[in-house]
């Protein structure tokens, strides 16, 4: 006969303990149900604010336009180009056989036999090729200028106010240079965060600058995401006492007071 | 007879068993905590950004670091004139050194007569893949001027050109007018004229005794303009493109003196090591030798009001900054060495043996570029104008030494004794360096030349 493993008291006192424990946690968990639990914030009433317009003189964005010919009437409009749908086209079945099976020699490319001693060469002046195809002249239709009424750019937009060319173009090389200052120090958090996940997430970042380019303060827009919103501040702390480079010296007036960058978890490795 | 171990040892698995026990009971309580907390917490709505309406737009940052380099092509010319051979070898070239355009060869240029007057084929331009065309041409205006225009198209704009510029000189100005375009039609590219109408100086020896030399931003027309029985050291650029340097005759005291022109008077009668101006010319900075070694003074432009600002026992080749600021080389014993100081302040890494300071207007803003002892030679450091956020320009390269700038902060030139050795300008966009002269030296600078616009 095996001895008792425990004594009766073992046992009791086990159980007794197991129950207290357990009768504890029952009542910190109604205590808390009955201290109201999760209660959503009520919406903040609506309030009245006062914000800054800044009125849009110079937008860098290209108008669309052309030069205008007097002595010529106004290109008609014309409806946007279809893109045109792909065509269906069939597609190998996995199972075909991925190196082709070798095409059956023609009768021209049979081997040919050796001239006779008595065979006369052929006359250099013959044609080789039985049929030569007719050599087709390129022609390049001479494209015009579309004469629209408004001053502007072939590859401007609609929207576009900005009719000088170079400062448009300055402007793109000037917003070049500030998204690379930014993106100095800042790396996607692959390690950290899912593929998926990333590649959606977006930190909307608003820098106060100073009028010699001190980044004095900035506020962002979260993204949601605690850890992506983390990298973006550690970034941006150390851009706050920075300068950002200089405007163009021929466009001083581009760089304005509040800038903002839009920091993304998209990238090369994560579209 | 078998006895369990539970049987042969009942507090120890009592034990256990209440260890196993408490270990559940914390697991469930921390299960329980989490899902507390997490009822708690409500999931963050993410507000859409306010309508963006500012003149640079939403600047949108991910972690590639992909750059795009515009191919640009400068116009071929068949024209046999000689002023438009030179104009364009001048343009092309000055193009090449900035480095921040894939220059199109014209191997790939499509054919074409490419006259004086004869229109751009846009189209078959665009489809060698330039982005912009830059035109260059010049033709004799009269027995002894000479018209030379630049135009610039922008293949995205259309067949209209974006820019041009045209300016009649005599014939001697022909290639200092080619820089000049070039410097109009960078700035009409990138919104920040170019440099190239501009000189350097430096100091290299000339048989027995070092002389001051002059030379092209493109290491064109370089020549000895001192005497070689003169030792002559420390040049610079003064107002209106006079330069300044000091000399000494038959081991007498440095004195600082102008070429071709009367000097400034100066209330010193000990060496003047070294000068260099303010970028408005209206101060003056000048390294004078004492018993042990220099002291640094600053005053007026026309020698007035000379003040001491250093406090080190060598302090030489002084360099002001465009925003007005002071660097110059301190330093005495051999415990502490010379280092860089800006307003005083030494900000170059103790560690290192700084030399030669100067300061860039780069496109990234004002940069304090110096060199520093690295085992047998030197090599080049950037910073920003108070010392921080270093980084190296030069590695592995032999010894490269006394850097200048740019005008347009895009270029530095520099002495290099690498396998090439010689007189090396780096662009700063792309890191390339090309050799300009094989004329070693030292106290090199730069400026723009006198009505320039930089």
């Amino acid at each position: 006969m095996r001895a008792a493993a425990f004594s009766a008291g073992q046992i009791g006192a086990a159980a007794a303990l197991a129950v207290v424990i357990q009768g504890a946690l029952v009542v910190l968990l109604v205590a808390s149900g009955a201290a109201g639990g999760f209660t959503p914030k009520p919406e903040p009433p609506p309030r009245t604010m006062t914000i800054a317009v800044k009125p849009m003189l110079d937008l860098p964005l290209l108008k669309k336009g052309g030069k205008p010919q007097k002595n010529k009437l106004p290109d008609m409009w014309k409806p946007p180009q279809q893109i045109k749908r792909r065509e269906a086209t069939k597609t190998p079945t996995p199972l075909a056989p991925k190196e082709l099976p070798a095409a059956p020699k023609k009768e021209e490319e049979k081997e040919k036999k050796p001239p006779k001693p008595d065979e006369k060469p052929p006359d250099p002046e013959a044609p080789v090729a039985k049929q030569v195809d007719e050599t087709i002249q390129e022609v390049e239709k001479e494209v015009e200028e579309p004469n629209l009424p408004e001053e502007g750019a072939v590859d401007g937009v609609e929207e576009g106010t900005e009719k000088d060319p170079l400062k448009a173009r300055a402007v793109d090389l000037y917003r070049v240079k500030l998204t690379n200052w930014f993106k100095q120090g800042f790396s996607s958090p692959l390690d950290q965060i899912d593929c998926a996940v990333l590649k959606d997430l977006k930190v909307a970042v608003h820098a106060q600058v100073a009028p010699d380019g001190t980044v004095l303060s900035y506020d962002l827009v979260s993204s949601g995401n605690a850890t992506f919103d983390a990298r973006v501040k550690q970034v941006m702390d150390g851009k706050v006492g920075q300068k950002v480079p200089p405007p163009p010296p021929n466009y001083p007036d581009i760089l304005d007071a509040v800038v903002h960058p839009t920091f993304q978890g998209k990238n090369e490795q994560c579209k | 007879m078998q006895v369990s171990r539970a049987a042969a040892n009942p507090r120890s698995f009592t034990r256990r068993w209440l260890r196993q026990l408490s270990l559940w009971l914390l697991a469930s309580a921390a299960l329980a905590q989490t899902s507390l907390a997490q009822t708690d917490v409500a999931p963050p709505s993410v507000p859409e950004p306010p309508k963006d309406e500012s003149v640079l737009g939403e600047l949108l940052i991910t972690g590639d670091t992909t750059e795009h380099v515009t191919p640009l092509a400068v116009l071929p010319s068949l024209s046999p004139e000689l002023e438009d051979v030179i104009v364009r070898g001048v343009v092309r070239r000055d193009f090449e050194l900035t480095g921040m355009f894939k220059v199109i060869a014209d191997e790939q240029a499509p054919e074409g007569i490419y006259g004086f007057n004869d229109a751009v084929d846009i189209k078959a331009w665009s489809k060698v893949g330039a982005e912009v065309i830059v035109k260059v041409a010049a033709q004799k205006a009269g027995p002894d001027t000479v018209k030379i225009f630049g135009i610039c198209y922008f293949l995205s704009h259309g067949r209209e050109p974006v820019y041009e510029k045209t300016l009649v000189v005599k014939s001697d100005q022909v290639r200092p007018t080619a820089h000049r375009i070039t410097d109009a039609l960078l700035g009409a590219i990138t919104g920040r004229n170019g440099g190239f109408s501009s000189h350097l100086t430096f100091a290299a020896k000339s048989g027995k005794n070092p002389s001051i030399y002059t030379v092209d931003a493109d290491g064109h027309n370089i020549r000895a303009i001192t005497p070689p029985d003169d030792t002559s050291i420390a040049p610079t650029w003064g107002p209106s493109g006079t330069l300044f340097y000091s000399v000494s005759r038959k081991y007498a005291p440095f004195k600082l003196v102008q070429w071709g022109g009367t000097g400034i008077s100066l209330p010193f009668n000990t060496s003047i090591y070294s000068v260099a101006f303010s970028a408005d010319h209206k101060k003056l900075a000048v390294a004078v030798g004492t018993p042990v070694g220099s002291n640094l003074y600053v005053g007026n432009a026309n020698g007035t009001n000379m003040q001491q600002v250093s406090n080190t026992e060598v302090a030489t080749h002084p360099v002001f900054s465009p925003s007005g600021k002071l660097a110059w080389i301190g330093g005495g014993g051999e415990k502490i060495g010379q280092r860089v100081f800006v307003d005083g302040k030494a900000v170059s890494p103790p560690s290192f043996s700084a030399a030669a300071p100067t300061f860039c207007d780069t496109e990234d803003g004002i940069m304090l570029v110096y060199a520093v002892a690295v085992g047998k030679g030197q090599d080049l450091i950037m910073s920003n104008e108070t010392g921080g956020n270093t980084r190296r320009i030069t590695q592995g390269e032999g010894s490269n030494s006394y850097p200048a700038c740019s005008p347009d902060g895009r270029l530095i030139a520099f002495f290099s004794e690498r396998k090439e050795p010689g007189l090396y300008i780096k662009s700063l966009k792309s890191g390339k360096a090309q050799k300009i002269s094989g004329r070693l030296g030292e106290s090199l600078r730069w400026a723009a030349l006198p009505g320039s616009g930089q």
